[in-house]
C-alpha cells in the first residue's frame, strides 16, 4: 500500500468506485509512479489510452473504408469508459481540448501546470504522494504483490442540495469559477463514503490547494495577501483591471502605464529563405515546412515500400488503373496486389515564434515605455495577421521573466503587455538569455526576438551587468533568425540603445 | 441517437448563445454564429441542444459535427471506395459539407482547426457549391449550411477571414453567481442519473419553443421591412465603420428573424437595436490598443 493522506485517499476510493471526474497523479516520486502504476492496472484492457501520436481522426467517428461500417470514436467509447493519459503534458492543444471533453480521465505529469490550459479544468483533483522516505513494508507489498488487496468499497451517502451549494461555495473561495470543475467536483463529492466535514477537506486539499499554488504570471510568488485578490486567470471574468500599486511589494514601482495611441513600428527586416525543419513546429505559416501524417496539405503519393501508413484512396486508385492486366478482370472482382499500395505525404508550412523582450525597469521613462508597449502592441497584431506564436519576456526587478509563454492568443499577450507596472532594475542579461534558451526549442530560422529597451543593464549574472547584457544579445542573435533592438525614448528608434552598440554586429539589427 | 442530449431549455443563462442559435433556426440566411468564450459554459451542450429540439419539432435542419481531425477526404466528399472496390465503378461518396446541406456545420475548437481545412470551408462557404475535382472524381453539389463555431480565444485567435463568415458573434462567459452555478451542477447531476425523466421533465417546454420556430419560420417571408428600418439599418452600419456589406444584410436578417420570433408584424427600429450588438461586434475596425471591453462600449453608445 502506498501511504496517502485521508483526503488523498478518500479521492483515490471515489475514483475506484467509478467516479467520472478527472484525477491527475502529480509528483516524481517513486510512490507517484507506484500509485499510476496500480490504478493503471486495475482499469485493466477497458480504459482507453491517449498518447501525444494518437491520431486526431480516431477521436471521431469514422466510416471504415473497407466495409462502410462505422467505427465509433474515442469519444464515444470514452463516454462509458476511463481516459488515460500517460503523457498529458505532451499533448498539443487540439488534443488536449478532445480529451477535454471526456468526464473521467485518469492522467500522469510532474504538476498541473505542465498540463495544457485546455485540459486542466478537466482534471478535477490532483493526487501528489508525499516524496518521504519509503517504509519497508511498502517496499515489500512492492517486491510480493497482493491481488485483491483494495479496501471494500461504502456506498457513498448522496449529494444534498446543501452539500452542493456548500461546496460551490468552497471552489469560490478560492477564487475558482468553472463550470467544468464544478460539476467535476460534485462528481467526486458525490463517490466519497465519509461524513461531510471530511468529504470537504478531500475537495479542498485536492481540487482547491494545487490550483491555488499554481501562479502562472506572477514574478513574485509570495505575495505577502494574495486571499484577497484571486488569481486574474482562474478568477471570474471581470473587466482587466490594473493591479493596484505596490501590491508586488516593490516600493519603487509604478503602476501600469497605458500604450501610446498607435504609431508605426520598425518592422522587422525580411526572413532570410526558411528551410525544412527538425524541431518542434509550430502551426501558422512563414515558418519552415514540416512534413506530417494527417494533417496538411497533401502532396505527392508514393509507394507504400518508401514508409508511411496506407493511404486506402490512391492504393484503390492504382490498382483500379491496373485492373485490365490482371487475370481476374472478368470475374469482375477488383485485386489488390501489395504493390499497389500507396502512403500520401502532407506537409503544412510552420509558423514563427515572435519573441518580446520589454524592459519595463525604472530607468524606462514614463514616456519610453508607453512608446515601447505601443510598438510591442503592434508588433503583437502583426504576428497575429502572420499566424505567428508570440511571448513575452519581461525585463524588471531583480530577474527577468516569462510573462507570456508561446501562445498565439493575441489577448494573452495584449493584456501582460497593458498591465505591465515599470520599476526596479533591469536584468537584461537574464532576459536575453531566457530569450535564447526559448529560442532553442524551435527552429532557429523561425525565430524573431524584438527587444524594447533603453540598454541601461544594471543587473546580471556578473560585476559587470553591462558587458553581460552584450554577450547575452551576441549568443541570442547566433541562435535566432532575426532580432531587432529598439529603443523606444528616442524618436522613431532610431539612435541606438546605449552601449549595445558593440553587440550589432552580425545579424541583429538595431533601430 | 442512442446517448441522451441535454434539452434546449434546460440549459441555464447563456441567453445570448441561445438568442443567437435562435434566430439562425429561424433565417438560416443570417449565416452563423461564432460563440468564443471560457471553457466548460455549456457552448457545445446548448448547440447540440438545438440539433435535438429541432429534429422533435419537425424542422429539416441536421447538426452535423465537424471534427478537429476530419481529413478533407471525409469534409468535402471522395471517392466511394467500397463501391469501386465490390464492383469497379467510380461513385462519389458525400462528405459531411453534403450532410450538412441545408442545416448547421457545427465546429467545435474552431480557433484550432487545420488551416488548411479553413482554406477549404472558405472556398465552399462562400459559393454555396462544393465542386469536388481530384483522385479522378468529378462532382459538384450544392452545399449551403450555417456555420456555427466554438473557441476559446486563449488558446488562439480566429482568422479574420473565416470570422467575417459568421453572420453573429456572442461571447460566452462563465456565469460568477453562485446559486446559478449551483443549480447548473443541479441540473448536469440530476441529468446524469436519470436522463429520460429530466428530459420529459422540459419535454412540454422544449415543445412550446419547438412550435415558436416553426411559426416564426412560417411568418418570416411575409414579414415587411419598412424603408425608415432599412435606413436606419444602413445607417447603423456605416456609423459604427462595419467592414464590408455583408453587415447589412445579416443585420437586416437577424432583425426580421428577431420579429418573427417575438411574433410581430413589422420590423422596427427595436428589433434593430436588440440585435445589432451581435451582428457588429466582430465587424466593426478596431485599433491594436482597443480590448473587447472598448468595443463593447463604442457599440453599447451607437445603437443607444
Amino acid at each position: 500500500m502506498i501511504t496517502l493522506t485521508t483526503g488523498q485517499r478518500d479521492v483515490v476510493q471515489a475514483w475506484r468506485r467509478g467516479g467520472r471526474f478527472g484525477l491527475l497523479i502529480a509528483g516524481s516520486s517513486w510512490r507517484a509512479d507506484a500509485l499510476w502504476a496500480q490504478l493503471v492496472a486495475e482499469l485493466g484492457p477497458a480504459a482507453i489510452a491517449v498518447s501525444p501520436a494518437t491520431g486526431l481522426d480516431a477521436f471521431t467517428a469514422r466510416a471504415d473504408p473497407w466495409t462502410g461500417s462505422v467505427v465509433p470514436g474515442i469519444l464515444t467509447r470514452a463516454a462509458s469508459q476511463t481516459l488515460v493519459l500517460g503523457h498529458a503534458a505532451g499533448l498539443d492543444s487540439a488534443r488536449a481540448a478532445l480529451a477535454a471533453s471526456c468526464s473521467r480521465i485518469l492522467a500522469r505529469a510532474h504538476q498541473l501546470s505542465d498540463i495544457p490550459a485546455p485540459l486542466q479544468p478537466a482534471l478535477t483533483a490532483l493526487v501528489e504522494p508525499a516524496p518521504e522516505r519509503s517504509s519497508s513494508a511498502e517496499l515489500n507489498a512492492q517486491l510480493h504483490p497482493r491481488s485483491g488487496t483494495a479496501a471494500p468499497l461504502h456506498v457513498p451517502d448522496p449529494l444534498t442540495a446543501a452539500d452542493l451549494s456548500g461546496l460551490i461555495g468552497i471552489l469560490n473561495r478560492y477564487g475558482l469559477a468553472d463550470h467544468g470543475l464544478d460539476l467535476g467536483a460534485a462528481r467526486l463529492a458525490q463517490q466519497i463514503a465519509a461524513p461531510e466535514a471530511r468529504r470537504r477537506d478531500a475537495i479542498e486539499e485536492t481540487v482547491c490547494l494545487p490550483r491555488r499554488r499554481q501562479d502562472p504570471a506572477s514574478p513574485q510568488p509570495e505575495e505577502p495577501n494574495d486571499a484577497e485578490r484571486p488569481n486574474p486567470r482562474e478568477s471570474e471574468p471581470s473587466p482587466p483591471q490594473d493591479p493596484s500599486p505596490g501590491a508586488n511589494g516593490d516600493a519603487s514601482e509604478t503602476p501600469p502605464e497605458p500604450p501610446e495611441p498607435p504609431e508605426t513600428a520598425p518592422a522587422i527586416p525580411k526572413p532570410p529563405r526558411s528551410r525544412t525543419s527538425t524541431r518542434t513546429p509550430l502551426p501558422g505559416r512563414g515558418g519552415p515546412t514540416t512534413e506530417d501524417q494527417s494533417r496538411g496539405r497533401r502532396r505527392r503519393t508514393v509507394p507504400l515500400c518508401a514508409g508511411g501508413s496506407p493511404d486506402v484512396l490512391a492504393s484503390v486508385l492504382i490498382a483500379l488503373s491496373r485492373q485490365p492486366l490482371r487475370s481476374s478482370a472478368a470475374t469482375g472482382r477488383v485485386r489488390i496486389l501489395p504493390e499497389d499500395l500507396r502512403s500520401r505525404r502532407r506537409a503544412h508550412p510552420s509558423g514563427r515564434l515572435l519573441i518580446l523582450v520589454v524592459d519595463a525597469s525604472g530607468s524606462m521613462a514614463h514616456r519610453s515605455i508607453r512608446r515601447a508597449k505601443s510598438i510591442a502592441l503592434r508588433h503583437v497584431e502583426t504576428a497575429y495577421r502572420d499566424r505567428a506564436h508570440v511571448a513575452v519576456v519581461i525585463a524588471r526587478g531583480h530577474t527577468a521573466y516569462l510573462a507570456v509563454p508561446p501562445t498565439r492568443s493575441i489577448r494573452q499577450a495584449d493584456h501582460a503587455l497593458r498591465s505591465l507596472p515599470t520599476g526596479g532594475g533591469t536584468p537584461l542579461a537574464g532576459a536575453f538569455e531566457l530569450a535564447s534558451r526559448l529560442a532553442q526549442r524551435h527552429d532557429a530560422a523561425g525565430v524573431d526576438v524584438v527587444a524594447l529597451t533603453d540598454g541601461r543593464a544594471n543587473i546580471g549574472p556578473g560585476d559587470d551587468p553591462q558587458r553581460d547584457a552584450e554577450r547575452a544579445l551576441r549568443q541570442l542573435t547566433a541562435r535566432v533568425g532575426r532580432v531587432l533592438v529598439v529603443h523606444p525614448g528616442s524618436i522613431r528608434g532610431r539612435s541606438h540603445p546605449s552601449g549595445l552598440t558593440s553587440s550589432s554586429a552580425g545579424r541583429a539589427h538595431q533601430r | 441517437m442512442t446517448t441522451p442530449v441535454f434539452p434546449f431549455t434546460a440549459v441555464l443563462g447563456q441567453n445570448e448563445l441561445k438568442d443567437c442559435l435562435l434566430l439562425n433556426a429561424v433565417d438560416p440566411g443570417i449565416g452563423g454564429v461564432l460563440a468564443l468564450g471560457d471553457r466548460g459554459t455549456g457552448k457545445s451542450t446548448t448547440v447540440r441542444a438545438l440539433g435535438q429540439l429541432l429534429e422533435t419539432t419537425g424542422i429539416p435542419a441536421p447538426v452535423v459535427d465537424l471534427p478537429l481531425g476530419a481529413t478533407e477526404d471525409r469534409v468535402l466528399g471522395s471517392l466511394d471506395i467500397s463501391a469501386a472496390l465490390a464492383d469497379g465503378q467510380r461513385r462519389f461518396a458525400p462528405g459531411l459539407l453534403s450532410d450538412a446541406h441545408g442545416g448547421f456545420l457545427y465546429i467545435d475548437e474552431v480557433n484550432l482547426l487545420d488551416d488548411y481545412l479553413v482554406d477549404l470551408l472558405l472556398d465552399v462557404a462562400a459559393s454555396g457549391i462544393n465542386r469536388v475535382e481530384r483522385d479522378g472524381i468529378s462532382h459538384t453539389h450544392p452545399a449551403r449550411f450555417v456555420l456555427i463555431g466554438s473557441g476559446n480565444p486563449e488558446e488562439g485567435e480566429l482568422r479574420p477571414q473565416l470570422e467575417d463568415r459568421f453572420g453573429l458573434a456572442t461571447t460566452v462567459t462563465t456565469i460568477a453567481d453562485l446559486s446559478q452555478r449551483t443549480e447548473i451542477v443541479r441540473r448536469r447531476l440530476a441529468f446524469d442519473a436519470d436522463p429520460e425523466g429530466f428530459t420529459a421533465d422540459y419535454a412540454a417546454a422544449e415543445a412550446e419553443l419547438g412550435e415558436r420556430i416553426a411559426a416564426a419560420r412560417r411568418r418570416l417571408e411575409q414579414l415587411a421591412v419598412p424603408d425608415a428600418t432599412l435606413e436606419h439599418i444602413v445607417r447603423l452600419c456605416i456609423d459604427a465603420g462595419a467592414v464590408g456589406h455583408r453587415a447589412e444584410i445579416v443585420l437586416m436578417r437577424a432583425a426580421r428573424a428577431y420579429a418573427a420570433l417575438e411574433s410581430a408584424h413589422a420590423v422596427t427600429e427595436n428589433d434593430v437595436s436588440a440585435v445589432a450588438r451581435l451582428t457588429l461586434r466582430h465587424r466593426v475596425p478596431r485599433e491594436s490598443y482597443e480590448t473587447n471591453d472598448d468595443i463593447e462600449r463604442r457599440l453599447t453608445r451607437l445603437v443607444a
